[in-house]
């Protein structure tokens, strides 16, 4: 299984080619002498990242809580529609096909929407955030939740099993591990919906820093803030898996 | 004592309605191993899902007489363990989910459970760690923690291989020994019905209505040994001719 040494191993591949990529950017940049306001170099990049870090870091802030209480919201209503769906024939009947419909509707052309409804604060950035965040829950929990075997449900009713105990001593833990790819798709969506809800209308976070550096044609702090607000996303996903190994941990090793 | 007094049970489609069972008629008597064999799909599994209450039938009754009423355990040819609960919490789960008062009470009844299908060192297993064999172990304890007077088995051994399944066939023969429950037994195999029961229910085709029904009068305690006598071989012979045998 993976120990340390191997998991190192693993990195060396992923590691080299990034190397590589800077490295070549750091050199064409160098031999061509590409104006800063076009494309900087990845070293003045990472320098103005050091110089503006407190700056920086107060934003992404800002844009890191937007997006996980959006995440947290959509993902908590998701839940709650899709076990509703999962018992209710009628009610996914009436509200499912609408609800996969509106999954392809670009959620971003509603940005400009949200902030006159809910002012260009943090609240337009966090329903933002949760919208997107909704539909692959919502999708993941109806199929998690109806991914139970026929045996396992005789099984529970030859016992007499309660409803609710069905729910959460089988039909839960059966949906986790179609719930947490789910999660892990929102985890980063969540952070591109509150940065695109900042470009409309905010007065602070990375999409507001984004948009501003773009008048000024502050292109270093521009790519400052990408790279912040990348990471950040980066986090969230690995938090999300994270979790997802820790509590599945049975999941890696079935079918063995 | 079980009665089943002319169970019919129609499946109907969209467009079709298939007969599974038809006009069965059978007396258990309580203690009492009873295997069924018959051609694929002849509504084996019907017939022990009708009597586990799982499915309901188009017509006809089944009548638990006694005392004790029903109390049902059930074993399925997939173990169907929980795979995020260890051997102890997936034997566990029934007493759980009925919300029994006596929790010292049953979990001794857990551990003695465990020592008599022999999972002594693999309580606190996971699932993925057990052989094939030994996940039906702890679904046969799992079946057996709520004292069932009346133990469905649906080919629960059917996807082991041979010295494994004679393993768990003589395990199974102890354990029924010592309590003694009313087993009903489905199984492709017909030397392993022979080895396990008092009688055999013969199925024919679909749909399924009883053709035979054999009374083995082998002695007990059996072994597997027994299989290659020729009294052994006389009755496979003799069940084998029954099911292949046209109406």
């Amino acid at each position: 299984m993976g120990s340390t040494k191997n998991r190192i191993k693993q990195l060396i591949a992923p590691t080299l080619t990034f190397v590589l990529f800077i490295g070549l950017w750091q050199l064409v940049d160098y031999l061509f002498d590409i104006n800063n306001i076009i494309l900087p170099n990845p070293f003045e990049i990472f320098v103005s990242i050091l110089n503006n870090f407190s700056y920086l870091l107060d934003h992404t802030m800002i844009t890191f809580f937007e997006a996980v209480s959006g995440f947290i919201l959509g993902g908590v209503l998701a839940f709650m529609c899709g076990v509703v769906f999962t018992y209710s024939r009628l009610m996914k009947k009436s509200f499912y096909p609408y609800a996969i419909a509106f999954k392809a509707v670009p959620v971003i052309a509603l940005a400009p929407l949200l902030v006159m409804w809910f002012g260009s604060g943090i609240w337009s950035k966090i329903v933002m955030a949760s919208i997107i965040c909704y539909f692959p829950v919502l999708i993941g929990t109806v199929k998690g939740l109806s991914a139970v075997t026929q045996e396992h449900l005789d099984l529970f009713n030859v016992m007499s099993s309660s409803r609710w105990n069905c729910f959460l001593k089988l039909r839960l833990p059966v949906a986790l591990p179609y719930l947490f790819p789910a999660l892990k798709i929102s985890a980063t969506f969540s952070i591109v919906g509150a940065t695109i809800a900042e470009f409309t209308g905010a007065s602070r976070g990375i999409g507001y820093i984004i948009v501003n550096s773009s008048y000024y044609l502050e292109t270093i702090m521009m790519f400052g803030a990408i790279v912040m607000i990348s990471i950040t996303g980066l986090l969230l996903f690995y938090l999300v898996d994270y979790l997802e190994k820790k509590i599945l941990f049975w999941e890696e090793r079935e079918g063995g | 004592m079980i009665e089943i007094t002319k169970l019919k049970k129609i499946y109907s489609g969209k467009n079709n309605k298939v007969c599974a069972l038809n006009n069965i008629s059978l007396e258990i008597k309580k203690g009492e191993f009873i295997s069924i064999v018959g051609p694929s799909g002849c509504g084996k599994t019907t017939l022990l899902k009708i009597c586990a209450g799982l499915i309901k039938p188009t017509s006809g009754k089944i009548e638990y007489v006694g005392k004790n009423g029903k109390r049902i355990g059930i074993v399925f040819q997939n173990s169907v363990l929980l795979p995020w609960r260890t051997v102890r919490e997936n034997i566990f789960l029934p007493l759980e989910l009925q919300k029994i008062k006596n929790v010292q009470k049953a979990k001794k009844s857990v551990s003695s459970i465990v020592e008599l299908v022999g999972l002594n060192e693999f309580t606190d297993c996971y699932p993925f760690e057990l052989s094939g064999g030994m996940k039906q172990r702890v679904a046969i304890a799992r079946a057996l923690i709520t004292s069932p007077n009346v133990l469905l088995m649906d080919e629960p051994f059917g996807s082991l291989d041979e010295l494994m399944r004679n393993k768990l066939n003589i395990d199974l023969l102890n354990i029924w020994r010592k309590l003694r429950p009313t087993v009903l037994f489905v199984t492709h195999s017909v030397s392993e019905a022979i080895l396990l029961s008092d009688k055999i229910i013969i199925l024919s085709d679909r749909p399924g209505s009883i053709k035979d029904i054999v009374t083995v009068d082998l002695k007990r305690p059996r072994s597997v040994d027994m299989k290659i006598t020729k009294e052994f071989q006389e009755y496979v012979k003799w069940v084998r001719q029954k099911i292949e045998l046209n109406n």
